[in-house]
């Protein structure tokens, strides 16, 4: 758009009156970097957690309906975790939740799900 | 070209104008936090961008949003009203005020998306098409909010003895 004088004379008003940006901080792009990386880790440890423990439910080496109870409702906090945090990381498809909603004995594991996920949020 | 390589490139390349960009548009004392999550919004969507638009658009578009999302969060108050002017110290029956309070509280006192429009027009320097790309607006809609934006600014100068 062209300028006209009114325009021109708000912007010079604006930009004369308004502060400077301050500087970015000199390791400001570390700092970032450091903060992608925790939050991988972070959502990834959190992802591996679960993938054990679907693992050991394979290998029958826990009771399955508690468990599985709890691997859902810890899956749920972690793909709310995720999206919350980044929402790249892990996606959970809609047939396998499906699948382990379709598994009896939803409530069984519900304290154990709630011990267990505030140590895993605390991975 | 690797990602955290392509990712390092982009930053050496706008952040001085994501930086800017997020001043103008919030002058949030936050700033380094909200240059912060632009740029860790670029990283998690960077194997999204598919070039249907400039690299550029698409991270001026990121850094919108994070302004967007930063007015959400504060809540500001919007209302331009002689009682505002009071609750921040301007008197709103004297003419002889500082110019910065006043443009300070001018643009506060704008709706977000005038807010918006302002910071990226008048400070950033960006076209109405520019900004019409970046906010994914039509250019009607740019001008519309320019036209109101820039009226309620004039009004205000005026009224505190700011002839422009």
């Amino acid at each position: 758009m062209k300028k006209n004088n009114d325009n021109d004379k708000l912007e010079l008003f604006l930009k004369s009156n308004y502060p400077k940006t301050p500087q970015a901080p000199r390791n400001e792009l570390s700092n970032i970097i450091l903060n992608i990386s925790k939050k991988e880790e972070s959502s990834f440890s959190i992802f591996k957690a679960v993938n054990n423990l679907v693992s050991l439910i394979q290998q029958n080496l826990v009771a399955t309906g508690s468990v599985l109870a709890t691997t859902l409702i810890v899956l749920l906090a972690t793909q709310n975790y995720i999206s919350q945090h980044n929402g790249q990381l892990v996606t959970i498809s809609e047939s396998e939740m499906t699948k382990l909603l379709q598994v009896e004995d939803g409530l069984a594991g519900r304290s154990i799900a709630s011990d267990w996920l505030k140590s895993a949020e605390k991975i | 070209m690797n990602k955290e390589t392509h990712f390092k490139d982009i930053y050496d390349e706008h952040n001085i104008k994501v930086r800017s960009m997020l001043y103008s548009i919030t002058k949030s004392s936050d700033i380094d936090d909200l240059v912060q999550e632009v740029f860790i919004k670029i990283w998690n969507n960077l194997d999204k961008f598919r070039g249907e638009s400039k690299i550029s658009t698409w991270i001026y578009s990121i850094t919108v949003r994070t302004a967007y999302d930063h007015f959400r969060k504060i809540k500001k108050d919007n209302k331009n009203t002689d009682e505002g002017l009071k609750q921040i110290g301007i008197p709103s029956n004297e003419k002889d005020i500082d110019n910065k309070a006043l443009v300070r509280f001018g643009l506060d006192n704008l709706h977000k998306d005038q807010r918006v429009v302002v910071g990226l027009h008048y400070l950033e320097g960006f076209s109405l098409a520019e900004i019409a790309a970046i906010q994914e607006v039509s250019i009607g809609t740019v001008k519309s909010r320019l036209f109101y934006a820039k009226k309620k600014l004039l009004d205000l100068f005026s009224k505190h003895g700011v002839a422009l």
